[in-house]
């Protein structure tokens, strides 16, 4: 079957599996009136959990920002794990005695605040609104090479499936929804895994994989490497010889902006509204704690293998892309080629490079999403340091002597002393997706990729959808601009909060396709942003609420508002306005801003709230109470 | 012409022996009706009832026609019967008119008396289907015959205006101003201490002259009665006599939200009397034995059955026989535990019957609060002998063993502040329906301080957390309401389970609903009310959803009714409704009422953060 077949029966099937749950879902009559959760175990409830936390960042950018990155992608890597434990540990478990399931709802309730809930509740907005962004983004990519069409066109047709998807279909927060997602993105993550590290080291398990060395002898285009010599080695001799100035094991962001990064995405994970909610699904404490333990091995099965997959990557792509001639390789395969590169592989060969084996490259450039210009008129792919030329790629529609497509975008020279100069543009989105067709994985293996990828951006863009169409129209419109000042409840019916919250989603979808479009970063560092923003903003003031019940409404706003306000107009300055780093105040990457935002979030509150009055003796008692275990036959204390 | 055949094989007819089918086949004929015909003047003796083969026809209000201000009240299409209610009465109220070009089979009236006459089974049918055609001709036929003489409240009823005399006045001038005003009491005002009335009878104004030495000068003040008894306004009117039994008196004071509204005589009730529940009311309150209760008691089912073919609505159904088993069970518990027992515990309803939504008995829920330090050696024997002179009585036992005899349920005050905690932190299959259950309690007997006490306990321990609410309504979405991908209602071969579909999500979602919003009533359509008045939920959806509530009960309430006709075994009632039963209007009504369950589950799924 071929590969087009392939990915079209893959997502079909996923799809279908999804929605068959669903409706199974739904119409599943138990026997019993009273059954406590819907009776979901532990171990499916962490699947869930992993698949709302397991985003597009996570499956289709996370390793190509380590593979390009080198060492400062793991800042990533141990943000957002670091982020989940400190959720699961220091904040859930709180949260949820607090009896409160939004972060607006406890910080109105704990800050004895209608304002603070607001303002709350815009954080909410705003971070899951970039969120989203990062997801649509993710999703265009995977359409656009599912379907073979711009990248553009693919976040339109992502905006509606996901639309139908998360809106129309009510497919939101059904557990084994998400634990059927689960299952196909870590499959289709780990088998082309598996598959490249033992291409690569022979190893079986790429954690392992990582640390091996290369099983073939490796041309970089400069030089040949050695069969043996350690993968790292390997890669960091390449990066000298192709003019990258710094080993692939070493990283340029400094440790100062690595830390900072690294805190950020911490915190910013742990405020994320969306998972918080999943830590309150299981109705017996001890359950969340058990279902958050397997959560965390359920996540880390996929953050474990980036950094080999993400290694595998670089190497696959320098190996099989330098010098080879464009005609010839990504020509269209006919019947005699292809059943010569089937025989290759069968017997174990490397038939990579082969003539037409490089038909992915054709594919991929129609989206737009990889580029070729000749510069020096050889006919032949070379791939270094430096950008090929500015911005995308922007296609005349016409094509070159070789076949290629033609920009008209301004080629940027090598710099002086560089032994090749870099005629490649890739799409940093694309590196897991195209990982297996670059090293010539056996078609269900990329179908399955596709399937995956898709998996993992509509979980979590079904759970974010969620958040902001019920922030919207609960909390913003039924709580604050129609609330009925006699009885506190929302002026709206039923169905007309229904309506908005259908309209909240339709403009978050509209927004985040046209952030997908015109991203400001990849969407790692989109994601990281809405990190950063709540870092700023929800980490210090949960944290504040819980272990300082001397805190203040006072305190939690102004705290709220500075950190929110200076990380958002920090990350506008040096990411939409100039991103030549002309803004940056002591060095400070617009990524690891969050950090600081939440430090001035930490001072100003302690400050404010020591020079206003203490919070009412209730909310004092209240915030001493939520941190002693409750036993049973205790009194409540409120 | 050609029309289509009549099918003899779907209900009704299908409860004719082949020889009486015979008969009928015979005796029908086709008749034709242009649109805007009138086919039964108002008024009129009908020549029979109609079944439609082709066509239309609308019922109107039989006064709207003579006021030339149509008011339609029903509406039948092919397939569907009318002119039966006319035929049996001999007489229509309402006028029929085709309202475009119809064809119906006739059958001619004394044909179809003949059958229901001999048939009963053909007989009962028509007693049932007059009594459920739709919500409206429900509604407008209870305005018409009045409501039965059970249903009356007091305050709508026999309360007159009180006479109200000064305490000073002299017997003489209130013997003059009772004379006047037709009227053997009067109610005694005692100025200076506003809203504090004495009452004086015919009788203390003789006796206060004749046998104490009174002159007719002499102030009523001295011999005015001050303990008033009273009942409310809207207390049944068998409940006022209930309280006259009780202690041994002839009037009582009516009370409208503890204002005094006038007074009730027992020769006005007296002569309202002429209905059975006052009369199982009476028997349940004078019983002395359990024997005298049984007798009681097996008036219960054949009243109801009673009621529901007279058409009484279902709501006043519900009132009216939670009224009566609350006294049943108080009763019986009364007769089987020492005054010591009973000063010293609360006996508490749960569930259906502590909601006051049972109609049917299908099964008894209850539990026991015991102060904490009273001493009750024979707690289990007495517990025992209560639940089995309940069994007795027709309360069948409960399957779960929810019982006062099973010692789970009865527990001490603190004890039971301590097994909600634990209930609330622990919530599984178990302890989930626990809450439930007794979350509609209603105390029927002994100390109210422990229930309330209890009360206040549970509703801490419920509402500490949004997350807690939620998982406990849940539930709620645990069954599929039975409606296809395009809004009809499921065809599934048992029919459709009206419990599972619709009357458990309603009424446990209200029940969490009310648990977070504060709103403090056991009955789910108080609940609503409550819930619409704090803002919890929308008016509109409030009313949609007690019309939905009034539907189901009623359908699943003819149901049950059905298969108790057959046996008294109540393990074999089951919630399933089948369409096919049902006409095309009562169709079209549980359609529309599951939509409103189905909204009313959608909404709640966000309102209170319910997760799958």
């Amino acid at each position: 079957m071929d590969l087009q077949t392939l990915i079209y029966l893959f997502v079909g099937a996923s799809f279908a599996l999804y929605i068959g749950i669903a409706i199974w879902a739904k119409a599943a009559s138990t026997k019993d009136f009273y059954v406590a959760g819907g009776g979901v175990h532990p171990v499916a409830n962490g699947m869930a959990t992993a698949a709302d936390w397991m985003s597009a960042a996570s499956f289709i950018s996370l390793a190509g920002i380590v593979s390009l990155l080198g060492r400062d992608g793991a800042a990533y890597l141990m943000g957002w794990t670091g982020g989940y434990v400190l959720l699961a540990m220091l904040l859930a478990p709180y949260l949820r005695k607090f009896g409160k399931f939004t972060v607006p709802d406890f910080v109105g309730d704990r800050y004895y605040s209608d304002f603070a809930r607001t303002v709350a509740v815009i954080c909410v907005i705003f971070v899951s609104f970039t969120y989203v962004a990062g997801q649509m983004r993710g999703v265009g990519v995977v359409f656009s090479r599912f379907l073979q069409v711009d990248v553009n066109t693919g976040v339109i047709i992502g905006m509606c499936i996901v639309f139908f998807y998360a809106v129309l279909g009510g497919m939101k927060g059904i557990t084994y929804t998400q634990v059927a997602q689960y299952c196909v993105l870590i499959v289709a993550f780990i088998v082309p895994a598996v598959f490249l590290s033992l291409q690569v080291t022979g190893e079986f398990l790429p954690q392992i994989g990582l640390g091996s060395a290369i099983a073939f002898d490796f041309d970089n285009g400069v030089q040949t490497i050695q069969q043996g010599t350690y993968l790292l080695t390997a890669l960091d001799q390449t990066f000298n010889d192709l003019g990258f100035n710094i080993p692939y094991t070493e990283g340029r962001a400094g440790v100062w902006n690595t830390f900072l990064l690294c805190v950020a995405l911490m915190a910013g994970t742990a405020g994320l509204p969306h998972v918080i909610v999943r830590f309150f699904t299981v109705p017996k404490v001890r359950d969340a704690r058990i279902s958050a333990g397997w959560a965390l091995l359920f996540i880390s099965l996929l953050y474990t293998s980036v950094p080999g997959v993400a290694a595998f990557a670089r190497l696959n792509l320098i190996k099989n892309v330098q010098n080879n001639d464009y005609a010839t390789w990504t020509a269209e395969c006919s019947a005699e080629q292809e059943s010569a590169i089937s025989a290759m592989m069968a017997s174990g060969a490397d038939a990579a490079r082969e003539p037409c084996a490089g038909n992915w490259f054709a594919t991929w450039e129609k989206g737009g999403l990889i580029g070729w210009m000749d510069k020096n008129g050889d006919g032949k792919i070379q791939f270094a340091n430096g950008a090929a030329f500015a911005g995308k790629p922007s296609f005349t529609g016409e094509t070159g002597p070789s076949g290629e497509r033609l920009m008209s975008n301004e080629p940027i020279a090598a710099p002086e002393g560089q032994a090749i100069e870099n005629e490649l543009y890739v799409d940093r989105d694309i590196i897991v997706l195209a990982n297996p067709e670059i090293a010539r994985l056996p078609n269900w293996v990329i179908a399955l990729i596709a399937a995956g990828g898709l998996a993992a951006a509509l979980s979590t863009a079904a759970g974010l959808l969620l958040v902001i169409s019920a922030s919207i129209s609960h909390d913003l419109l039924g709580r604050v601009i129609y609330k009925d000042k006699e009885t506190g409840k929302s002026k709206l019916t039923d169905s007309q909060e229904l309506l908005a919250a259908r309209g909240a989603a339709v403009v978050a979808i509209i927004v985040a396709g046209y952030l997908g479009i015109n991203p400001p970063g990849f969407v790692a560092q989109v994601v990281a942003f809405a990190f950063g923003l709540a870092a700023a903003s929800f980490f210090p003031v949960i944290i504040n609420g819980i272990f300082d019940k001397r805190m203040n409404r006072e305190g939690a706003i102004a705290g709220m508002l500075v950190g929110l306000i200076f990380t958002f107009v920090y990350i506008v300055l040096n990411v939409f306005v100039d991103n030549s780093g002309a803004y940056e105040m002591f060095n400070i990457k617009a990524t690891g801003v969050g950090t600081i935002g939440m430090a001035l979030h930490f001072i100003v509150a302690y400050v404010v709230s020591r020079a206003t009055a203490a919070p009412p003796q209730e909310i004092q008692d209240m915030v001493e109470d939520i941190r002693i275990p409750r036993g049973a036959g205790d009194a409540h204390a409120h | 012409m050609d029309t289509p055949a009549l099918d003899l094989s779907v209900p009704p007819f299908d409860l004719l022996s082949p020889e009486q089918i015979k008969r009928l086949s015979a005796g029908l004929h086709l008749e034709y009706f242009e649109a805007g015909q009138v086919i039964i003047r108002a008024g009129d003796a009908p020549e029979g009832l109609y079944i439609i083969l082709k066509g239309k026809v609308e019922e109107y209000d039989g006064n709207s026609v003579q006021r030339d201000s149509l008011h339609l009240v029903g509406q039948f299409s092919e397939g569907d019967l009318f002119g039966s209610l006319p035929v049996l009465k001999g007489e229509a109220r309402d006028q029929y008119v085709a309202f475009e070009e119809s064809i119906c089979q006739c059958l001619p009236a004394h044909l179809f008396l003949d059958l229901v006459h001999e048939n009963p089974e053909f007989r009962h049918y028509f007693h049932k289907g007059l009594a459920s055609m739709s919500k409206q001709h429900l509604r407008a036929q209870n305005r018409r015959e009045g409501d039965d003489f059970s249903l009356v409240r007091v305050g709508e009823s026999v309360t007159r205006k009180g006479l109200v005399v000064s305490a000073d006045t002299s017997i003489r001038d209130t013997v003059k101003k009772m004379r006047a005003a037709h009227i053997d009491s009067a109610l005694v005002d005692f100025p200076g201490e506003a809203g504090s009335y004495g009452l004086v009878t015919g009788t203390d104004l003789l006796n206060a002259t004749a046998l104490d030495g009174h002159g007719p000068d002499d102030p009523i003040a001295a011999f005015t009665g001050r303990n008033l008894i009273s009942v409310d306004s809207e207390a049944f009117l068998f409940e006022a006599l209930t309280v006259m039994a009780r202690y041994h008196i002839k009037r009582v004071v009516v009370k409208k939200e503890s204002a005094i509204v006038g007074v009730a005589e027992l020769a006005d009730v007296l002569g309202f009397l002429s209905s059975r529940s006052h009369s199982v009311g009476v028997a349940i309150e004078k019983a002395r034995s359990i024997d005298d209760l049984m007798d009681a008691a097996a008036h219960l089912n054949p009243l109801v059955r009673n009621l529901v073919d007279k058409g009484t609505r279902i709501r006043f159904l519900m009132d009216l026989l939670t009224a009566l088993n609350h006294r049943l069970v108080a009763k019986v518990w009364e007769l089987s535990v020492s005054p010591d027992v009973r000063e010293n515990t609360a006996l508490v309803v749960l569930g259906s019957e502590g909601r006051g939504e049972q109609i049917v008995r299908t099964d008894q829920d209850n539990c026991l609060i015991v102060r904490d330090d009273f001493v009750w050696p024979t707690q289990q024997a007495d517990c025992q002998r209560f639940i089995d002179r309940l069994v007795q009585l027709g309360f069948p036992p409960c399957p779960g063993n929810i019982m006062v005899s099973n010692p789970a349920w009865v527990q001490r005050e603190s004890e039971w502040v301590e097994t909600i905690d634990r209930w609330v932190s622990g919530l599984d299959e178990s302890t989930l329906m626990n809450l439930a259950i007794v979350l509609d309690g209603h105390r029927v007997a002994g100390d109210a301080k422990l229930f309330d006490r209890m009360g206040r306990a549970l509703l801490k321990a419920m509402t500490a957390s949004d997350i807690f609410v939620s998982h406990f309504a849940a539930p709620c979405m645990h069954f599929a309401v039975p409606l296809t991908l395009f809004g009809n209602v499921k065809k599934e071969q048992q029919g459709v389970d009206i419990k599972k579909g619709a009357i458990f999500p309603l009424v446990h979602g209200i029940r969490a609903l009310a648990l977070k919003n504060g709103v403090r009533q056991n009955n789910t359509f108080k609940r609503i009310q409550g819930l619409v008045r704090c803002g919890g939920i929308h008016e509109k959806m409030g009313r949609n959803l007690e019309s939905a509530l009034v539907l189901f009960s009623d359908y699943r309430l003819r149901s049950h009714l059905r298969q108790l006709g057959a046996s008294t075994d109540v393990d074999k009632v089951n919630n399933f409704i089948e369409p096919k039963r049902l006409n095309r209007l009562e169709r079209d009504l549980l359609r529309e009422a599951l939509h409103v369950v189905k909204e009313f589950k959608d909404w709640l799924e966000g309102e209170l953060h319910i997760r799958g």
